[in-house]
């Protein structure tokens, strides 16, 4: 049974062939089970640059430029100019691999500790501290894009379409921190999920890549299928398959985008998400507003929104899940930058919503 | 003092009282009756002329609620009521013969008024009748060529007005609550 490790670093593989890339998976599944996950850019916290390929300066720059201050293990036949400690010259056995990732996860730990640290700092330490602590935030999420198929998300999506088209009811069981099977039960005829994950859990099943997680999915005939579909639908339970996708799709985007969607597109929504039965995500109308009626770039409506990039990213993957977000190429910039006016009684607008703001029950839980 | 309206329309039964109650500060002036005519096949009363609720808000300002009575052969109160309206609340309900022929209907009669204001949709009693869908709303919508916030809502519920409303004054002004 593979365990869930929160240290495990997830890498992408830069400059290497595929052969090497594979070599790699064989070493993380083998000898380095637990340590380490070879995934694709968009998903990756760190990288390994093959320094020997033809265009390494290239990859060395972009990843500075992508992801600044992060280390990278280096690959090269070339000897080190220096001691560093997350280089691997080659041929490379899979110990030099795994030293090299031991090292690279005690420089992040060491780093993370600092960040960490809640001590008064002095200020010359403040001035050390700050920047390291800027370089490494294991929390968050890091990398522009994420692929949906690598994740809980994915699988509860292929789960939706199977069950759709053979109208039969899909279990999806997930093994939780307390060793407790969860389960996702897909209903296809009354178009429900019913599910024991609650959103602590699902936010950390979402989080990891789902060949981490350990899984069953059973298929149920159609007896059984009917049985379970009447009664959940007589007592009125579960949640609809939009309302599902929308959360799994914001605890798994984490401020990402799934890959496959170009920044540099105008994204729009085919109309508005129906807001009061999915979960909430703040400024979600606002940014509504602005996609619904005219394509817009993303890193544009958090600007003009003043709304984080990452919270508009996750958004529109949320949005992107449930079918009705989509990319254009095609959009006139000045189309696109051109923006609704302020109302004659903006002021007054204010006041209104200021109102029913204080009247919205607090218990709600929104993402922000 | 500012005075502004929001109008609250849609069909017998569709929840414009209930929303309007849970909106308003002042209790709702509601002027239902028995009904008498095909009105009573699905509530007991209905409105005859029409509610009013009052938001009051910070700074001294008042919102007027109005609910429009469902049946149409009211509708000629509603170019009246709507002078002044700052947008429309269109409420739905989903168990009614043909929901799509009533929000047709509506949005026909409230051409010129959401034209010049702006349109948020609401569909209550989805859980008793699914059908039609929210896909189907959109699709229906969009053979109309307009794209408005349409949610399912329980009038009952204030946080579904509230959200309702938001919506309509966010497709005002989007630039609300910078």
């Amino acid at each position: 049974m593979v365990t869930i490790n929160s240290k495990l670093l997830r890498l992408a593989a830069y400059g290497f062939d595929e052969r090497s890339e594979q070599g790699f998976r064989m070493a993380f599944k083998g000898a380095g089970q637990g340590k380490a996950l070879l995934v694709d850019e968009g998903s990756a916290d760190f990288g390994i640059i093959n320094l020997d390929a033809a265009n390494s300066r290239s990859l060395l720059e972009e990843y500075a430029k992508r992801y600044p201050g992060k280390p990278a293990i280096k690959f090269s036949v070339k000897p080190s100019e220096n001691t560093d400690a997350l280089y691997v010259k080659k041929p490379a056995s899979i110990d030099d691999m795994l030293a090299a990732i031991d090292n690279l996860a005690s420089e992040i730990e060491k780093h993370a500790k600092v960040a960490v640290d809640t001590k008064p700092l002095s200020d010359s330490q403040k001035a050390e501290t700050k920047p390291i602590a800027k370089k490494v935030n294991l929390k968050k999420k890091t990398g522009l894009y994420y692929n949906p198929k690598d994740y809980l998300q994915g699988e509860i999506h292929s789960a939706m379409e199977y069950a759709k088209t053979r109208e039969l009811a899909v279990e999806l069981w997930l093994i939780g921190d307390d060793a407790d099977w969860k389960k996702i039960i897909i209903l296809p005829g009354i178009k429900k999920v019913l599910t024991s994950v609650d959103n602590k859990q699902l936010r950390t099943f979402c989080s990891l890549p789902m060949s981490l997680i350990n899984s069953r999915l059973y298929k149920r005939n159609e007896k059984e299928t009917n049985i379970i579909q009447d009664k959940i639908e007589k007592e009125g339970r579960g949640m609809s398959f939009d309302a599902f996708l929308w959360k799994v799709a914001l605890c798994t985007s984490q401020g990402r985008l799934p890959l496959g969607t170009k920044l540099e597109d105008a994204a729009y929504l085919k109309h508005w998400p129906n807001l009061t039965r999915l979960y909430p995500v703040v400024g979600s109308m606002r940014m509504t507003t602005l996609m619904v009626n005219q394509p817009r770039s993303l890193p544009l409506i958090a600007k003009v929104l003043k709304i984080p990039l990452g919270r508009v990213f996750a958004f529109y993957s949320a949005a992107y899940a449930i079918g009705i977000a989509s990319g254009n190429a095609n959009v006139i910039e000045a189309d696109s930058q051109c923006m609704p006016q302020r109302h004659r009684d903006h002021s007054l607008l204010g006041s209104i919503l200021k109102r029913l703001k204080k009247n919205t029950d607090p218990d709600i839980e929104a993402f922000a | 003092m500012s005075n502004y309206k929001i109008i609250f329309t849609g069909p017998v039964g569709a929840g414009k009282t209930t929303a309007i109650t849970s909106l308003s500060d002042i209790p709702v002036i509601a002027t239902d009756e028995t009904a008498s005519d095909m009105t009573v096949n699905r509530k007991l009363t209905t409105t005859v002329a029409m509610d009013y609720g009052l938001m009051k808000l910070d700074a001294g300002e008042r919102i007027h609620l109005y609910g429009t009575p469902g049946q149409e052969r009211f509708n000629f109160m509603w170019e009246i009521l709507t002078k002044g309206g700052i947008g429309l609340v269109l409420m739905l309900d989903n168990t009614r013969a043909d929901p799509f022929q009533d929000m047709r209907f509506f949005l026909n009669s409230f051409e010129d008024f959401i034209a010049k204001t702006n349109l948020a949709i609401g569909i209550t009693r989805m859980d008793l009748d699914q059908t039609p869908t929210m896909a189907e709303y959109h699709g229906e919508l969009s053979k109309l060529g307009i794209k408005p916030p349409i949610f399912e809502v329980d009038a009952r519920k204030r946080n579904d007005i509230n959200q309702l409303v938001e919506a309509l004054l966010f497709s005002l002004d989007p630039w609300l609550g910078e």
